[in-house]
């Protein structure tokens, strides 16, 4: 231990920034005698990165506090010097071999040799969901933190403009909204954020990673608002975008009819969202447009005139709503 | 002081669906401006206009005296409250409502200074070391209200921010947001389609439909003189009872004639403005609130009244009121009687009208007469 509070006193003087050392039973190890105010499980909250055991809250530069959470309380002198050059290149902004590691891969290629060490590394990390955060101006590092600190992201990069991050939140869904709201509330931006998948393994990160582009695509592609978008609950739009050209066709004559195409220029075509988005029930979808359940029986009794599709019956509902997706793509 | 400026402002969106047509309102400093009107009529989407998060089509929009229509949403010096809020699940309410501040490097005594005036203000200085797990719905409402208090914005937007709650927390968040705006010297900009929301809260309420400005008037203005059938069917509940009739000469004096053949009076005032613009023997709208249909037998009026029968199909007793449901002219009316009434359904009643209560329509433009 004492060879890590010198090695962390000699860092914090050359980074020029207080560093502070929390052990899983609170005792700060550097700097000694300070009152950071925050626990071990608070700063393991805070703490983004997960580096071989070391949870690194890695926060701009200057004054800010860099927290390091170590989860023991004894710590061979090999271990502190990783743990201290780790946190000179995060401070220096050099490399952040983390973040490194799982850039290679996201990228994919590698052999037998280049995946074994990327599993040596990127395995406290997993098992987790990728995440994929995309759309956030010229914010970055003010995203970057409201990402971390709203759920629990093991490790991140910046990569082609878009942060990628793996988390081990169980709700994701749940958390990834309560991101993209966080980041509304406090920078009045509206970014996306898309959820690529859940990796056991490191060999699995590439494939999610496409996940998260081909999510990106379908959004583009049918015009999607959501701001979460789950790769995994993409079905039918993977399912329309694949189906053959002719056929595809064919549905959208069957039921985008010219007087169909009249009626849908009116509030129609936000009532048929908002019921879709809300599963088929009639309650929860007159509460979200605020009309009364009988005006939009009215409606869909309508749509059921014209198309010939009871949009309350299951049959009709799915093929409708396929055909709904194909007359969106672009 | 942060006065706001909207001029033609339009909002038209790719396959040239025109959102918002030509929004021009002038917003002084401090007030409490509602924008109200049913869904899809343009009122969120100039609300995100003014935040930014919407690109205007057309038109300026000025926050003081700058031309904002090219600022970011961050430099407008705004903050917005919106309908859905997160909050940060594993910081204490103190930290999530400093969060925004440290982000943006705001000194630690002053984040330390605006979070604890903004607690005091809402009233949730004792929660401020919980944990959004540990507060209620109307207490977190409160900390997303906070959030948006700290950073002191010379402007601020809110797209429906009681939607979620129950209706009991409603009411009181609705009485909470309006001491807020008294004790801040911000202007207000809030978005609802609750006609009961916008009247309690305005100071002015913007009603729109279709992407039109209905009518810009204080509350009180928009119910006793609506500018249109439109707001006269939108400000009020029960809403307005509507009718078709005919301006016709009687002994020298002018009426309204009903379908049925009920004649009603008119005011010197409002005959005189029917005789001059043509109305004789024409179609109008007859506009009747609710509240101002007495019942003979215990309320009745004693001069320049008309009476309107009917035969009551339900009677809703609402404890301090009763609304007497019946048809007349194939159309449903309700009056809202004295709670003292005995009429139930299937009894006559009988029911007196003030003739200054009556409000008339142009039945071509719907405009008021």
């Amino acid at each position: 231990m004492a060879d890590l509070k010198e090695l962390l006193k000699q860092a914090a003087e050359i980074i020029k920034t207080e560093v502070a050392v929390i052990t899983r039973d609170e005792t700060i190890v550097y700097p000694e005698d300070s009152v950071f105010g925050i626990t071990y499980e608070e700063a393991c909250k805070k703490a983004g990165k997960n580096y071989k055991g070391f949870n690194i809250y890695v926060s701009g530069t200057g004054e800010t506090r860099f927290f390091v959470c170590v989860q023991g309380n004894r710590y061979h002198e090999s271990e502190a010097v990783k743990l201290i050059m780790l946190l000179l290149n995060s401070v220096l902004g050099i490399v952040d071999p983390a973040g490194e590691y799982l850039r290679k891969a996201l990228e994919g290629e590698y052999d037998a040799a280049v995946l074994a060490k990327l599993e040596e590394c990127l395995s406290s990390s997993l098992p987790g969901y990728l995440i994929m955060v995309d759309n956030y101006g010229d914010s970055k590092d003010d995203v970057h933190e409201i990402l971390i600190n709203t759920m629990d992201v093991k490790i991140s990069l910046v990569h082609e403009n878009r942060i990628i991050a793996v988390t081990a939140e169980e709700n994701v869904i749940e958390a990834c909204s309560g991101f993209v709201k966080n980041v509304l509330s406090e920078l009045l931006i509206e970014c996306r954020i898309v959820i690529g998948g859940k990796a056991e393994y490191v060999k699995e990160l590439c494939r999610l990673y496409r996940n998260c582009i081909d999510a990106l695509c379908l959004k583009q592609i049918y015009n999607l608002g959501d701001s979460v978008l789950n790769y995994d609950a993409m079905y039918g739009y993977r399912i329309a975008y694949n189906l053959d050209h002719e056929l595809k066709e064919f549905i959208r004559g069957r039921v985008f009819t010219e007087e169909f195409n009249e009626m849908m220029n009116g509030e129609l075509g936000n009532t048929i969202e908002e019921f879709f988005k809300n599963n088929l029930n009639l309650t929860d979808t007159a509460a979200k447009l605020y009309i009364h359940r009988n005006t939009l029986l009215y409606r869909l009794d309508k749509i059921n005139k014209c198309t010939g599709f009871d949009l309350k019956m299951f049959e009709d509902s799915w093929l409708f709503k396929l055909a709904w997706i194909i007359n969106k793509e672009k | 002081m942060a006065n706001l400026s909207l001029r033609h402002v339009k909002k038209v969106y790719p396959g040239n669906v025109t959102a918002v047509k030509d929004f021009n309102m002038e917003i002084e400093h401090k007030e409490f401006i509602v924008l109200v009107g049913p869904s899809g009529c343009g009122k969120t989407t100039t609300l995100r206009m003014i935040a930014g998060l919407e690109e205007i089509s057309e038109g300026e929009l000025y926050i003081g005296d700058k031309l904002v229509n090219d600022v970011a949403p961050k430099d407008r010096d705004i903050a917005m409250v919106f309908q859905n809020y997160a909050l940060y699940p594993h910081m204490t309410v103190y930290e999530n409502m400093a969060f925004g501040l440290k982000l943006k490097k705001v000194p630690k005594a002053e984040i330390d200074e605006r979070v604890k005036k903004a607690a005091k203000i809402l009233e949730i200085e004792t929660l401020l070391d919980r944990r959004p797990k540990a507060l209620s719905g109307g207490q977190r409402q409160r900390v997303a209200l906070g959030r948006a208090m700290v950073r002191e914005p010379k402007v601020f937007l809110m797209d429906e921010p009681l939607s979620n709650l129950d209706a009991k927390l409603r009411v009181q968040m609705r009485t909470e947001i309006s001491k807020l705006h008294k004790s801040l010297d911000t202007t207000f900009i809030y978005v609802t389609h609750d006609q009961t929301e916008a009247m309690t809260m305005g100071t002015r309420i913007v009603i729109m439909k279709d992407g039109d400005i209905q009518q810009i008037d204080t509350p009180q203005n928009a119910y006793d003189k609506p500018a249109n059938l439109f707001v006269a069917g939108f400000i009020g509940s029960p809403q307005m009872n509507i009718f078709k009739g005919t301006v016709v000469e009687e002994g020298g004096k002018l009426a309204l004639k009903l379908t049925d053949g009920t004649v009603m009076g008119l005011t010197e005032d409002k005959a005189d403005k029917l005789k001059d613009n043509g109305y004789v023997n024409k179609e109008v709208y007859i506009g009747i609130r609710p509240e101002h249909l007495h019942e003979a037998e215990i309320d009745p009026l004693t001069k320049d009244y008309s009476v309107i029968k009917g035969k009551v199909e339900v009677a809703e007793l609402m404890g301090a009121e009763t609304y007497l449901h019946f048809t007349k002219c194939d159309k449903q009316v309700i009056a809202r009687v004295d709670a003292k009434t005995a009429k139930r359904a299937g009894d006559d009643v009988e029911l007196h009208l003030h003739w200054n209560k009556i409000h008339l329509f142009d039945v071509e433009t719907e405009k008021s007469i």
